[in-house]
């Protein structure tokens, strides 16, 4: 399988604190990959950077082979940690904003999921409790045939079954040639759709495997395996 | 430009759409009403509306100047800018957009409200109609009235020439004042996001800080050279005489000449730096 995302030599800081230290790193094409690790260790700085939020002057990220820029953003599908919708915009003009910058957004599917979750389409975002938002910015995200998602925290503020359905759009939207990195602290309840995991602390990358390794070799769950790692 | 930029400029067209068409449909119907006052001849009212038109045309084109800066600030220090640098175009796109819409819509309202003040001084003088050739009359009178020129006996090609450097000149000045606002902020997202100082709350005191500086640095600037023309560098002791009849002309628009070259250079190079920070040193 090919490379589809290749970071090299990342590092980035806030003021003195280090929250990225040379992180290396390589996702093949069609896996869905867990990124991991407490509160503050860079999970969403690494995930900005693959996105194009934030630049590092000596690192180099590669995606299909195009450093982060114009080729590689339309091939990306990024959803952030937070609302970043304004909340004066309507449900429609997201989407009409989506279809109209994005080529590969159907907008179809995107109103299906929408109306399965509830959420008219003439809604105010700034109406929506925060479960409808989180669920809204991840159906936008998840229907596009990008080649690369990301998602930060998606299951923010949603119950139980709302994080299940979202779980099965994100496994039922993943086209088979591209992958999926998403960061979350809800380990258990994804663990069964990961193909590997990457595990990071004090912004630097601990281990990155495949979760079926993991599993045989210490024989135990992933949630039991982070739990060891960050006691 | 390519069709994602394209796409880009026509979604950020259609946002300020509503609030200009309400800015310059406010200055039209004021100066209608400027000329009917002017034409019946109380011309108390009449001056009274002229000063209510420059008045609303002032603050349309500060609002108007403050909604793009406010826009381009949504997108730096605001969740905004999550969505709108995953986009498919260049980081440099969204600055060349805001830049080109505000010169854009400034430029229209300036434009408008100089041909509203043209038809509101012409109409009830002379007999012209309504338009193009009323409001260049009217306003050839006001810059006789105002501006005293020993070629402007006339209206001709000096006149207008010399017209057309002034507004030119004055709108490099306000393309300078709205990119040196940019600049400040992109300066600003650069220094904050890398040193985490002050947050989006120091946004603003550097702005102030950075734009007195430049304005500073510009004036210091436009004030050597204006000494290096005064002292006799292209004219003579007696006043002119080098450019004989044309002395006048030169002299009138060589303070605006200068001021085109200083601040269109300076606003050069305050965008050619925001436009680096944004597509090389990015930190949303």
């Amino acid at each position: 399988m090919s490379k589809l995302l290749e970071c090299k030599g990342l590092s980035h800081a806030y003021g003195k604190k280090r929250a990225l230290d040379d992180i290396s790193f390589s996702v093949e094409s069609g896996k869905i990959v867990g990124l991991f690790g407490p509160n503050g260790s860079g999970k969403t700085t690494l995930i900005k950077m693959i996105a194009g939020m934030i630049h590092d002057e000596n690192g180099a990220v590669n995606i299909c082979g195009n450093p982060v820029g114009e080729k590689s953003k339309s091939v990306v599908s990024y959803s952030p940690d937070r609302m970043a919708y304004s909340a004066g915009k309507k449900v429609t003009d997201l989407l009409d904003m989506y279809e109209l910058m994005y080529e590969d957004f159907d907008r179809k599917s995107a109103e299906e999921k929408l109306c399965d979750f509830g959420i008219e389409i003439s809604d105010y975002v700034g109406k929506l409790s925060k479960g409808n938002a989180e669920k809204l910015q991840v159906i936008l995200t998840m229907s596009r045939k990008a080649k690369l998602f990301l998602l930060d925290e998606p299951f923010n503020g949603l119950d139980p079954v709302a994080r299940e359905n979202v779980i099965r759009i994100m496994i039922g939207c993943v086209p088979e040639d591209s992958s999926l990195i998403i960061s979350t602290h809800q380990i258990g309840e994804i663990e069964q759709m990961l193909d590997e995991a990457i595990f990071i602390k004090d912004g630097g990358i601990v281990f990155h495997r495949s979760v079926d390794e993991i599993r045989s070799e210490t024989g135990k769950s992933l949630s039991e395996t982070y739990m060891e790692e960050y006691r | 430009m390519n069709k994602r930029s394209y796409k880009l400029e026509s979604q950020e067209i259609k946002k300020v759409m509503v609030l200009m068409t309400v800015l310059i449909a406010a200055y039209s119907v004021l100066s209608v009403v400027c000329a009917f006052a002017e034409s019946r001849s109380t011309s108390g009212l009449a001056l009274t509306l002229r000063m209510i038109l420059i008045l609303i045309s002032a603050l349309g084109i500060i609002c108007t100047g403050i909604f793009m800066v406010r826009r381009f600030y949504g997108i730096l220090f605001t969740d905004e800018g999550l969505i709108k640098f995953s986009y498919p175009v260049r980081n440099s796109e969204h600055l060349k957009d805001n830049v080109r819409l505000a010169v854009m819509w400034l430029g229209l309202q300036i434009l408008v409200f100089i041909a509203c003040l043209g038809i509101s001084e012409a109409v009830g003088k002379e007999s012209v109609p309504i338009g193009p050739v009323g409001s260049y009359t009217g306003l050839v009178n006001l810059y006789k009235n105002n501006w005293m020129g020993e070629y402007m006996s006339a209206p001709g090609a000096k006149a207008l020439a010399a017209f057309v450097i002034m507004a030119a000149a004055f709108a490099v000045i306000a393309v300078n004042i709205y990119i040196s606002f940019i600049f400040t902020l992109t300066a600003s997202n650069r220094i904050c996001g890398k040193y985490n100082i002050l947050q989006k709350n120091g946004v603003i005191l550097i702005a102030g800080i950075a734009m007195f500086n430049i304005h500073l640095l510009v004036s210091w600037l436009l004030t050597r050279v204006e000494i290096m023309f005064n002292m006799g560098f292209l004219f003579t002791d007696k006043g002119f005489t080098v450019f004989g009849p044309d002395g006048a002309f030169v002299r009138d628009i060589e303070g605006p000449l200068v001021y085109i070259l200083i601040y269109g250079v300076t606003a050069v190079i305050m965008y050619r730096i925001s436009k680096n920070i944004l597509d090389r040193k990015l930190d949303i």
